[in-house]
This record gives C-alpha cells, structure tokens and sequence, in this order.
C-alpha cells in the first residue's frame, strides 16, 4: 500500500516573495527524487506556475472545469516534459476565486491524493478564499517570506490562519510548518540592510527548512520557463535541492549563503594585497 | 434572585446586577407572564428581558411570541433574545429576535485547543499568539508561554503574564477589575491595558527586560522588576 500523501501548501501572505518560483522548484525537486508530485495553482485569474514550469501552452482545461464538472481531472492534469513523476494542475485565467469551493477542492485532494506522494498547494498571495482553501487540506506548509519587515509580518499572519482557519486545526491537529527564507543577499545583511535569518527565525519561531540566496538564475529560470531546481550548477537551485532533501526528512544542516566577491572585486583584492 | 410562580414560570433577576431580567415560561399562556412581571420587587430598575423556551418546544405560530414581546414592551423591558429557541428558530428569525447561547462566543483562534484545562480557571497558551489573532481568557489570568507578535491581543479577566515576546496589546482587567496586572519577560508591547486605563507604545518606557505593568489609584504604572 501507498504511503499517506503529504499535502504541502506553499504560502506567504504577501505577494512577490518567490511562492510559485518555490513550488515549481520544489515539486521538481521531489519528482526528481522519484516522488508522484503534482503541483496545484490555487491562483485563479492570475495564472502563473504553467509559465515558470513551461507548459502555458499545453493548457486546455483547468481546476475551475474540474469543479464545475465540464472536465475530469485527467484531461486537466498536464504531465511535465522533463520528469515523468511530475504533473501540473493549472488554475483559470478569465474565472476569479470565487469559481473555487471547498467541497470542489476537496474532491479533487481526495482524487489526486490516489494517485500522487506529493500534493503542492501553490497559494495566492493575501489572506482571502483563494489562500484558505490552497491551505485548508494541507498537513504541511512552506512559509516563504523575504528578509524584510512586511513580509515577515505577513507570515506570521498567515501562521496564525494555519493554526486557526484550516481542518487540520479545527480537528486540533498539528501542521507541520516550515520556514523558507527566499531572496537572501549575504553582502546586505552583513551591511545590516536586511534582517537576518537567525532574527527571522526568532520572530516567526518555526523550524528553518532552506534559505534561498538571490540570484541571476532565478530570473533566468523564469524566463525560460525551467523551474531552477533542474539547473544544477546555480546556487539557487542547490539550495532548493537542498530543501527538498530536508523535507524528505534528510538530516542535512542549512546552508547559510555567504558573501560572494565579484570578479572585479576579487581582482581589486589580490591587487591590493599585492600592493601591501 | 429567582422567583417561581404557581404556574411553573421561573422569573430571574441576575446576581450579576445587570438591569435584565430571564424570563422562562412553563406555557404558552401570556397572563402568567403578566402575573409574574407585577411580582417582581425591583421592576423599574429593569430594562431589558431574555426568554428561555426550554419548556416550549414548538410554537404553531409566531403570534405568541409577539404577544411576550409587546407584554415585556408595555412594561418597558426590551426583549433582547432567545435561549433554547428548539423547534421555534425559524418563528424567531422571522420576528428577527436573536438566539442567544449560554457558551462562548466563536472565537477568532481556536481558543479551545490552546487551553490546557476546562477546570483551571487560568488559561494557558503553550504556542505564540501571532499577527492578527486574539486570545481571551474569560474566566481569570492568561499565561502566554510563546511570543505575543505585533498586531496579536491578548485579553483577560484578570492579569496577564507573558514569556515570551510581548509585542502585541495587552489587555489586562477586561471586565473592569482594577487589581490585574501584566507581566511581561521581555519585548516592547503596541498597547497595555489595566481596567481600561491605557497606554500606547509611546507611552511605555522602552526599558527592555521584565516589566509589571498595574494601577495604582486609577493610575497606569510601569515597573521594572
């Protein structure tokens, strides 16, 4: 028999913070570990993760057909092309939120829970229907937050609903909830420009499961619509395989990014030791 | 003080010196109501009624209850709602009466979980209270073993002791008792207040550490302990 499916809602409360470059990254990251993962975009209207995960063209139905009964779930399911164990389920463009139910929702958890090791519940960003229901079946969550004020406000928010708001705690069960720090610059919290992790950790008082440091490769990966996780050679994507080891439960410390010289800098250096 | 007349009705004057008193009728017949209302000592000082249909199961019509209502009007008390409502909630809806209930209030946390125990009259919160949620300990002291986060509230009848970081607002003597305290380890709270006397962030003194925050002749103090 299967093993119980996790259900992982990635969330924030805050919009831009890198959510759906995370379950994109994420999910690939445990498909590329041979785990059955589907990533659901609970973002209707504002459809995204088809574009980072390169599949906005392979998309005929979506979640609102589903629920509205005019598809079934294997015709709105999209298997990606690089990793068999991986498939999308993409949100409506021209609905809104309120094409979404909680018993609609609830049915096609049920359905895929079947079928797949891995749920990931790319969340909206606020605190309305759309990010309740992305979290109201999960039995874990991925916090992303920004080293910065409004964001880390944000999630603790959104820790708070979790706590509250969602069916595994009005059955006064436990979500597991982890912390990811995404868009950290090393040299800006040396400078003290941005809050540091241990000072994230301290506010928002859950387990750390990866810091994300900023990077080219992100953008990069966006773009070209390869979630960065597959480019093994960039910082952020080892530092998102990384986070996928520990949410298999991998006992592996977290790499904290350090300051990088640039090339110049690096140059400007060795001369200047060399003047000394 | 509660009187019961022949007829079963039970007339109750609340021992908590609310001008209300709770009506619980044995039938539907209004003239043992009228005949209970004349037998109450302290009529005038009443200016409100609840009706408990605990003996009523179900009404044919909606008539009778408008009947009470006009009966309470006549002698000025307004009929503020409904207990036990039974088979009768749709009657009182149409009339638009409010259902009252004897338990709380839904709380915005699970409050429930949180607390250790239904017995203790202390209520303790073993995880953080965050942003924009809100904790009430309606029976006595609230103890917060996790951080109070900015934009979280703590409430409670009585004093208020936090251990971790108290950012949030504090609400101490809810209910007007003027003897709670706050305790707070470390942190610099948004709002602190004792028997509704309050103080905005800048009015507390920023002295990190623990602090006692109480009244003193209807004065807020702050203490550094």
């Amino acid at each position: 028999m299967k093993n119980a499916t996790e259900i992982i809602v990635i969330t924030s409360g805050k919009g831009g913070v890198g959510k759906t470059t995370s379950s994109a990254a994420i999910a690939g990251g445990l498909a590329l570990k041979g785990k059955k993962t589907v990533v659901i975009d609970f973002d209707v209207g504002l459809r995204n993760v088809d574009l980072i995960m390169g599949c906005e063209r392979r998309v005929v139905y979506d979640i609102v057909n589903v629920i509205q009964g005019e598809a079934n779930l294997n015709q709105a399911l999209i298997k990606d092309k690089r990793s068999d164990n991986l498939y999308i389920l993409p949100a409506s463009q021209t609905r809104d939120k309120d094409a979404l139910s909680l018993e609609g929702v609830g049915n096609i958890l049920e359905q895929l829970s079947k079928r797949f090791d891995f749920i990931i519940c790319d969340s909206p960003a606020g605190i309305e229907k759309g990010a309740q229901l992305a979290m109201h079946f999960a039995s874990q969550a991925i916090i992303v937050t920004n080293p910065e004020i409004s964001s880390i406000r944000d999630s603790d928010r959104v820790l708070g609903l979790l706590n509250s708001k969602t069916l595994r705690a009005m059955k006064n069960q436990e979500i597991t909830e982890h912390l990811l720090i995404t868009r950290y610059d090393a040299q800006r919290v040396a400078t003290k420009d941005m809050i540091s992790h241990d000072d994230i950790q301290e506010i928002l008082a859950i387990d750390l499961i990866g810091i994300i440091p900023e990077s080219k490769s992100v953008l990069n990966a966006s773009n070209t619509g390869e979630p960065v996780i597959f480019n093994t050679e960039s910082d952020a994507g080892k530092a998102y395989a990384e986070t996928v080891r520990r949410l298999l439960g991998e006992k592996v410390s977290v790499t904290i990014p350090s300051i990088k010289k640039s090339l110049l800098q690096r140059v400007l250096g060795f001369k200047s030791k060399e003047e000394a | 003080m509660s009187i019961e007349l022949d007829s079963g009705t039970i007339l109750n004057t609340q021992e908590k010196n609310l001008p209300y008193i709770s009506i619980t009728p044995h039938n539907v017949k209004s003239q043992y109501l009228i005949e209970a209302l004349s037998k109450l000592p302290n009529r005038s000082q009443m200016i409100a009624a609840t009706l408990d249909l605990i003996n009523i199961k179900t009404l044919e019509s909606p008539a009778w209850l408008r009947q009470i209502r006009a009966t309470l009007r006549q002698n000025n008390l307004d009929l503020i709602g409904v207990f036990n409502p039974q088979l009768n909630l749709e009657i009182c809806k149409s009339l638009k009466i409010p259902v009252l209930s004897e338990t709380t209030p839904h709380s915005p946390t699970s409050l429930a979980q949180r607390i250790s125990s239904d017995h203790s009259k202390s209520t303790i919160i073993t995880k953080p209270v965050r942003s924009g949620q809100q904790v009430y300990a309606k029976n006595g002291d609230l103890i917060v073993q996790g951080s109070l986060s900015n934009g979280g509230e703590a409430a409670a009848k009585n004093s208020i002791y936090i251990y971790g970081k108290a950012n949030g607002k504090i609400i101490a003597g809810a209910n007007g008792n003027t003897h709670a305290r706050i305790y707070i380890t470390q942190g610099y709270p948004e709002l602190v207040s004792v028997a509704g006397i309050t103080w905005l962030a800048e009015d507390i003194s920023t002295a990190h550490g623990p602090n006692v925050f109480y009244l003193n002749d209807g004065q807020l103090i702050q203490e550094k302990l």
